[in-house]
């Protein structure tokens, strides 16, 4: 997790699958397409079964923004850190 | 062995030497046999090694030299926190392959050190947030109060395997309740820690600023002595909080006298679809407080939806960005629960996850100025008993605001603690809240509570 021990276990596979990496094509980091932009290309049967969860998301995003709307600009915003 | 004693019942028959560490060992596996094949609850096992471990401590026992209440108690690990000798797996093809982890996570070394008898590793829903999930290498965890119901996740297995008496205790992590809603479903006692008392290093993360680790156990007694052996700091986890670990048992016992507890009324009301008996839960807790003498009210915290969209989004964000690497060159390799969880994180932006986190920021102050008048806070730790399994609706966690994840947003200590058996037979259950850094208070608080509900029936399964 956070530091050593797991974390630096499985960071050589990432890079290994990397050569292997799917791109997305023309669309790419230019797509107005989120999924492309993230270098992910979805079929049309993945796009159908997360509709919803999609509008789900949506309304929770846009909930966030409308309250983020309300708030000072240049309130200062700390960073999360530990509780203590 | 009849019933399968709680940790503190353990120790106690131990320092009496009316039951030995290799007796209790045994009788576990005894279970593990029995039961394993329909609860699915351990991906790995050494037997030998725990047997081993339980003769060490027997002979500590015997010679007077015991290290503490966790020596010799059978013990097994969450499959994402890495024990010494075992592959993590997380449960996922993505991580098929893995060599055995070379050291313990701090949580699996201090509790070895503690003397602890390691059986194995256990059951997760893929990378802690997928599932129940039929498409893994290894099949989901089943109920022992039934086992066509769901466990909840994601510390699937090691709720499973504390309920059927295969072990005593066991790890567990929570991002956004998975230790409390297994020991909801299952019966138990599941504690969130505060955020940075139990170090996080060697456990695969799933949403580093909403990780925790902490223990499942039958009580809040048996959570407060696990919780004890693995809290302190470390340093390879930059989240660690520094400050001495708290004595989470010297005032297990001290009551609620004078504690004033609130219960958040509108969290229950509402879309959440509370059962009468969980309602009933709540009500005869709060009664059982007032008899103890605390002082139940009703109080007004945030609404719940703010906090579960706040959560969902950092949890996406932080996930996504985990995975990614992942979801692009080995997308196939997932479950397809995790896996179209984990591409939902595509769409959360950086203006999202930080609108997420300064509106976490907000509701976090909100609460805690809230219990500026309250030294508690409880509520439902689930809407009503374990589903069937097949039933489990995989995006419930975006349609429904959830109860638990709001103490991930303010890192405050959380425990689930058993509250009786629905219409169905199988458990209800609560949970308390403290502030940040009162773990021992919501110990000795869920502890008064048990004392006084009682003890509950065991899972039928055992009785066959």
């Amino acid at each position: 997790m956070a530091g050593g021990g797991a974390g630096g276990q499985y960071r050589g596979d990432v890079s290994e699958q990397r050569g292997t990496e799917v791109r997305t094509g023309p669309a790419g980091e230019g797509s107005a397409d989120p999924f492309a932009r993230a270098g992910l290309t979805l079929s049309a049967a993945e796009r159908a079964r997360l509709a919803e969860p999609i509008r789900l998301l949506e309304a929770m995003r846009a909930r966030l923004r409308a309250a983020a709307a309300t708030e000072e600009p240049a309130t200062l915003f700390p960073p999360p850190k530990p509780w203590a | 062995m009849g019933v399968i004693p709680t940790i503190a019942e353990a120790a106690r028959a131990f320092a009496a030497r009316s039951l030995s560490p290799v007796e209790l060992t045994h009788a576990c596996l005894d279970r593990v046999e029995r039961f394993e094949p329909s609860l699915h609850a351990f991906v790995a096992l050494d037997c030998e090694g725990a047997l081993a471990a339980a003769r060490g401590a027997e002979a500590r026992w015997m010679r007077g030299e015991a290290k503490g209440p966790l020596d010799g108690i059978p013990i097994a690990h969450k499959d994402i926190i890495d024990v010494a000798g075992f592959p993590t797996t997380a449960c996922s093809r993505v991580l098929a392959g893995q060599k055995p982890a070379a050291a313990d996570a701090p949580i699996a070394a201090r509790w070895r050190a503690a003397g602890a008898v390691c059986l194995g590793k256990l059951t997760t829903h893929e990378f802690a947030w997928g599932g129940p999930s039929f498409d893994l290498p290894t099949p989901p965890a089943r109920n022992p109060w039934n086992p066509a119901h769901f466990t909840a996740g994601s510390s699937s297995g090691t709720a499973a395997a504390i309920a059927s008496g295969m072990i005593l205790g066991g790890s567990g992590s929570d991002t956004g309740g998975s230790i409390r809603g297994p020991a909801a479903l299952c019966g138990l006692a599941g504690i969130k820690p505060s955020y940075g008392l139990v170090p996080r290093t060697g456990a695969f993360p799933l949403a580093w600023s909403l990780d925790h680790l902490g223990p499942l156990a039958r009580t809040a007694e048996d959570c407060a002595i696990l919780l004890s052996a693995c809290a302190g700091h470390d340093p390879a986890d930059p989240a660690s909080d520094r400050r001495p670990a708290p004595d989470l048992l010297g005032g297990l016992g001290d009551g609620v006298r004078g504690l004033r507890i609130g219960i958040p009324q509108a969290w229950h009301e509402g879309v959440l679809p509370l059962t009468p008996a969980t309602r009933a839960a709540i009500d005869r807790a709060a009664a059982i407080f007032r008899d103890l003498g605390a002082l139940p009210r009703v109080i007004t915290l945030p609404p719940l939806q703010d906090l579960t969209d706040a959560g969902m989004v950092i949890l996406l964000g932080e996930a996504f960005a985990i995975h990614a690497p992942w979801l692009r060159a080995r997308r196939d390799e997932y479950g397809e629960i995790l896996r179209e969880r984990l591409l939902l994180g595509a769409l959360v932006s950086a203006e999202d996850y930080l609108a997420a986190q300064r509106r976490r920021r907000a509701l976090a102050a909100a609460i805690a100025e809230a219990m500026r008048e309250v030294d508690l806070i409880l509520t439902a730790a689930a809407v009503g008993e374990a589903p069937l399994i097949e039933a489990v609706d995989r995006w419930t966690g975006f349609r429904l605001p959830n109860l638990l994840l709001p103490f991930n947003l303010t890192g405050q200590p959380a425990i689930s603690v058993a509250a009786g058996l629905g219409v169905g037979g199988l458990p209800v259950a609560i949970q308390l809240a403290g502030r940040p850094g009162e773990d021992a208070l919501v110990l000795r608080a869920a502890h008064a509570y048990e004392i006084a509900r009682g003890p509950l029936p065991s899972p039928p399964l055992l009785a066959g």
